[in-house]
């Protein structure tokens, strides 16, 4: 019994060694970000990391687009406004009772791992896209991303 | 079936002797066992020792060795960080860029790019809603939105 405990323990600590260094994991659209939608031809899903986000003072790239108006969308939008409880700023637009447009700054996860994270939503009548970036980059850096 | 008694009595008894010497060997140690449980060793002269042996015996079994023990724990960090990787993997074995675009791959960087490039454009731009354009300006304070 007590071999069996103390095997139980170990593979608790093992396993929380590897789940530390996961991407956007504890935030609620973290789920969405796991593959689920990559062989869907409705949506377009981007992933970047590395070397070639280094000129925009990213470290982390998540996209995924929606063509037209799919039902996960609406799922979306509440693990986006659960993490945005969070926000250290923000703007956020609705129409009709609906969330339209939102952007969202979150505090860096620790004072080791210092990289700001940002969450973007934006539904249209055509698409849905949600965005999600880790980094070095100012909010005025982001800004021109968006207007390239 | 009983076991054949392959010690004979005095035999048994300087083995005895060696062994509370801690002298014996493992194999010597089993012949005494077997000795202790046979018929030959049924009178009170070798009570004591039974009581003994059979003392260590479950002494033996209720505090296995450090090395089985350690073994089990090697096994079990094994396991545990084999489960983690497997589960991790979606997020670890991914390359540097990569797009699913209609369900297909595109493992390019300057597609993906441009692809991230579009999403961003798409994102800020809010063709068919002025309201929405005109709140999105407010937040990124340019002038030349609708490029």
């Amino acid at each position: 019994m007590k071999k069996a405990l103390y095997i139980l323990i170990l593979c608790g600590l093992f396993a929380v060694i590897p789940l530390q260094a996961v991407a956007q994991a504890g935030l609620h659209i973290a789920p969405y970000f796991d593959g689920r939608f990559d062989n869907n031809k409705r949506v377009v899903t981007l992933y970047a990391t590395g070397k070639s986000l280094k000129e925009f003072h990213l470290t982390l790239y998540r996209s995924l687009t929606f063509e037209g108006q799919m039902a996960a969308v609406n799922q979306i939008e509440k693990a986006v406004a659960m993490d945005a409880k969070q926000a250290i700023d923000q703007e956020t637009g609705h129409k009709d009772g609906q969330l339209v447009y939102a952007f969202y700054c979150l505090p860096p996860r620790s004072k080791k791992n210092d990289q700001v994270r940002y969450i973007f939503f934006r539904r249209t009548k055509t698409k849905s896209i949600l965005v999600y970036m880790e980094g070095y980059a100012t909010l005025d850096e982001i800004k021109k991303m968006f207007t390239k | 079936m009983k076991p054949n008694p392959i010690l004979q009595r005095h035999e048994a008894r300087q083995l005895l002797e060696r062994y509370y010497d801690g002298a014996t060997t493992d194999c010597e140690e089993q012949l005494l066992r077997q000795f202790l449980a046979s018929p030959e060793a049924d009178d009170a002269t070798f009570g004591a020792d039974k009581a003994t042996m059979g003392y260590l015996c479950m002494s033996r079994r209720h505090h296995p060795s450090r090395k089985r023990t350690m073994k089990w724990v090697a096994a079990a960090a094994v396991v545990t960080v084999a489960v983690c990787i497997t589960w991790s993997w979606p997020y670890f074995g991914r390359e540097d860029c990569v797009a699913y675009i209609g369900g297909e791959k595109y493992t390019d960087t300057n597609l993906v790019l441009y692809q991230m490039n579009e999403t961003l454009k798409d994102v800020a731009l809010g063709q068919d809603d002025p309201s929405v354009k005109d709140q999105m300006r407010h937040l990124f304070n340019t002038t030349d939105f609708d490029k």
